[in-house]
């Protein structure tokens, strides 16, 4: 058994990439990247309901934080003797996104172009949500204020 | 979630489902509902192609699936016919609940020879829609020369004559067992290929032997 091309969790984060991914963005990789390869689409984009849940600072009970609109879809592609499927689900009802997502899940899956898809596609993006959540953190860094308390009897 | 059907392999090997969902799934509706409410009368099940039926299951029984189950109904399927690639297939396209006694389930698959009355839910006065549907994967459709059925009561005019479909005369014993508890009772759809015949529970049968 040879090492994997990648693991479960490399698979999640390329997917939080690619979800978080603006519209412009995704269509301009998706038109350079995925022109040439024939796509299968196991599940069309469908449209239904989430319900988001949550625990107050990850330790209380959970209750339902709202519902959300998500669109996903399944898309399988076939290189040589490997067949992939990949998935797409994003926030919202945008068919399009859904289906980039989840052609681009398929091809990452793909031996032979998981190295490049990677350094094309998953990096850049990456990149670019770092730097904007960067700068969001630093405008709001600058009207931060710190309250000096007790500590609380909750933590004690 | 259930593990194995979030592994990539299982996903990259999944047959294909309705090649248009909502138009296929529509036609065997319309199909499933014609031959409820025209007991014994043959029609076949028209979904385009592109659908691929899980191994052991026919053409028509996986449209009957995909068209009738979804995440609120709850399916068993029979030794015979619940390989585990029936069950991914099912769960995958249709969300439905696997149930391993036939006691609790909504829709029961099974094959001809396994095919048991008794052990599924017959509703009760109040709720009859909650008795069960047979689908039965019969090996024949066609009249034999032996013995017949002779149905009468809703949606049949004077009366419907259909053979016994591969069915054992016990199995429609049973059947005309159940006809007193009206409304209560099971609703059956026999699937050959790609052809399909309903008895519902309104329909009265009795076996003609000559």
């Amino acid at each position: 058994m040879t090492q994997p091309l990648f693991t479960v969790s490399d698979r999640q984060a390329w997917l939080a990439v690619l979800a978080h991914a603006p519209r412009a963005a995704l269509s301009a990789h998706a038109e350079r990247v995925l022109g040439t390869h024939r796509f299968d689409w196991l599940r069309e984009p469908e449209t239904g309901l989430a319900l988001v849940r949550a625990r107050i600072a990850n330790r209380g009970d959970r209750f339902n934080l709202g519902e959300v609109t998500i669109t996903r879809c399944i898309a399988r592609v076939s290189l040589g003797e490997h067949t992939t499927a990949g998935v797409g689900h994003v926030m919202g009802r945008d068919e399009q996104r859904a289906r980039w997502v989840a052609q681009f899940d398929a091809l990452l899956q793909q031996p032979s172009l998981h190295a490049s898809m990677q350094a094309e596609v998953i990096d850049p993006l990456r990149a670019a949500r770092e730097a904007a959540l960067a700068q969001e953190q630093a405008r709001h860094e600058a009207s931060r204020v710190s309250f000096y308390t007790l500590q609380s009897e909750a933590t004690a | 979630m259930n593990p194995s059907l979030s592994s990539p392999d299982l996903l990259a090997s999944m047959p294909r489902g309705f090649a248009d969902a909502t138009h296929d799934a529509q036609a065997v509706f319309r199909n499933v509902l014609d031959a409820l409410s025209r007991p014994g009368r043959l029609q076949t099940l028209q979904a385009s192609d592109g659908l691929q039926p899980p191994v052991p299951l026919s053409r028509g029984l996986t449209a009957l699936l995909l068209t009738l189950l979804d995440t609120e109904t709850s399916l068993h399927f029979s030794d015979a016919l619940g390989s585990e690639a029936a069950w991914m297939y099912a769960r995958f396209h249709t969300g439905a609940q696997r149930v391993g006694d036939a006691s609790s389930a909504d829709f029961a698959v099974v094959r001809a020879a396994e095919a048991q009355l008794d052990a599924l839910q017959l509703g009760s006065d109040e709720a009859p829609q909650s008795g069960a549907t047979l689908i039965v994967d019969v090996p024949s459709l066609a009249i034999e020369r032996h013995a017949s059925l002779r149905l009468t009561g809703p949606g049949i005019e004077h009366e419907q004559r259909m053979g016994l479909c591969g069915l054992p005369p016990a199995f429609w014993q049973q059947r005309i067992a159940m006809q007193r508890l009206f409304p209560r009772g099971v609703d059956l759809l026999l699937v050959c290929g790609s052809q399909l015949i309903g008895v519902p529970r309104s329909t009265v049968v009795t076996i003609e032997e000559s």
